[in-house]
């Protein structure tokens, strides 16, 4: 069975996985978008505006998804010490930074017309935002210490311990008194919404995770020829130009 | 649709639009950056490779 926590037996899994992942990708947000855009009905009390939903439930499911994915690599780079795990945990904050901005700026263009406000400080709302910070502190922290080895430990122990937010989202709307509505799709009982909504909703859900699966995995891989870079320069400076010997775990794979 | 919000769909859409394609430029273009420094890297070295490290 390969290796995958070999890095060249990970960019072969990459190479071949990578065009798939991208087709299915652009596959279910075209189908995605055609059943949101002119399949899904309007709501009768949101109208129109309801498919903006389809955008930002995606993207909220993803801000936590991503996030859980990080705790999954930190606990990874800690317990298990797997080789990829910190690159996976590196490459996976951007994304989620990313998919948070999205979940708020959809939010607080659904708040507008819906609510009369583009923000309130409610428990739902302040609590992505936390996560959105959390993700721009982590990234912050890859940046600025310089060894990677102690920057994926202090980033792995600061995931886990911003994990607590993660319960702190999902249930805010049951804990608190909040202007965001409960949970319509995962809750107890099943769904509340029509099925004509529901469906859209769900390829939409389909379309943004594979486009995580996509773009991590790619970013996996840059982490790793940046690692692979690193490792080449320090062994250029310490051998002399012209006399680097570099391990075969840092060449590119077979073609 | 003439739904008096539609500007707050369309609005969603393109944020949508641009933060995904900003996600996938930043990654490709970080790819194809970092390829071009291994290049560079690689034949300033004129490196070998050593399989003995091949499963560490």
């Amino acid at each position: 069975m390969p290796n995958y926590a070999n890095p060249a037996e990970f960019l072969r899994l990459v190479r071949v996985a990578l065009p798939v992942t991208a087709g299915v990708t652009a596959v279910l947000f075209g189908i995605g978008l055609y059943l949101a855009l002119f399949v899904a009905p309007p709501d009768y009390q949101q109208g129109e505006t309801v498919r903006i939903m389809y955008l930002h439930v995606p993207s909220a499911w993803m801000a936590m998804f991503v996030y859980l994915v990080m705790s999954a690599a930190a606990l990874g780079t800690l317990v298990w010490r797997h080789p990829l795990a910190d690159a996976a945990q590196k490459a996976a904050a951007p994304l989620g930074a990313g998919f948070t901005s999205l979940c708020l700026v959809t939010g607080s263009l659904w708040g507008k017309p819906e609510w009369g406000t583009w923000w309130v400080w409610d428990a739902r709302l302040t609590s992505v935002f936390v996560l959105f910070l959390i993700y721009l502190g982590i990234i912050a922290l890859w940046q600025v210490i310089e060894d990677p080895g102690k920057g994926a430990r202090l980033a792995a122990i600061f995931t886990l311990v911003g994990a607590v937010n993660i319960p702190i989202i999902k249930f805010s709307v049951d804990w608190w008194n909040t202007l965001h509505q409960s949970s319509s799709v995962f809750r107890m009982g099943g769904p509340t919404i029509a099925l004509s909504m529901l469906w859209p909703l769900i390829v939409m859900a389909l379309a943004f995770t594979s486009l995580f699966l996509t773009l991590h995995m790619m970013a996996i891989r840059n982490e790793i020829l940046r690692r692979r870079i690193r490792r080449l320069s320090m062994l250029a400076a310490s051998a002399g130009e012209g006399e680097a010997h570099v391990p075969a775990i840092f060449a590119e794979p077979a073609q | 649709m003439s739904d008096p919000n539609s500007g707050f769909v369309i609005a969603a859409y393109i944020v949508a639009l641009v933060v995904i394609a900003g996600m996938i430029v930043a990654t490709i273009a970080d790819y194809a950056s970092l390829k071009k420094s291994l290049a560079k890297l690689a034949a300033r070295t004129g490196r070998h490779v050593d399989d003995r490290d091949e499963r560490k």
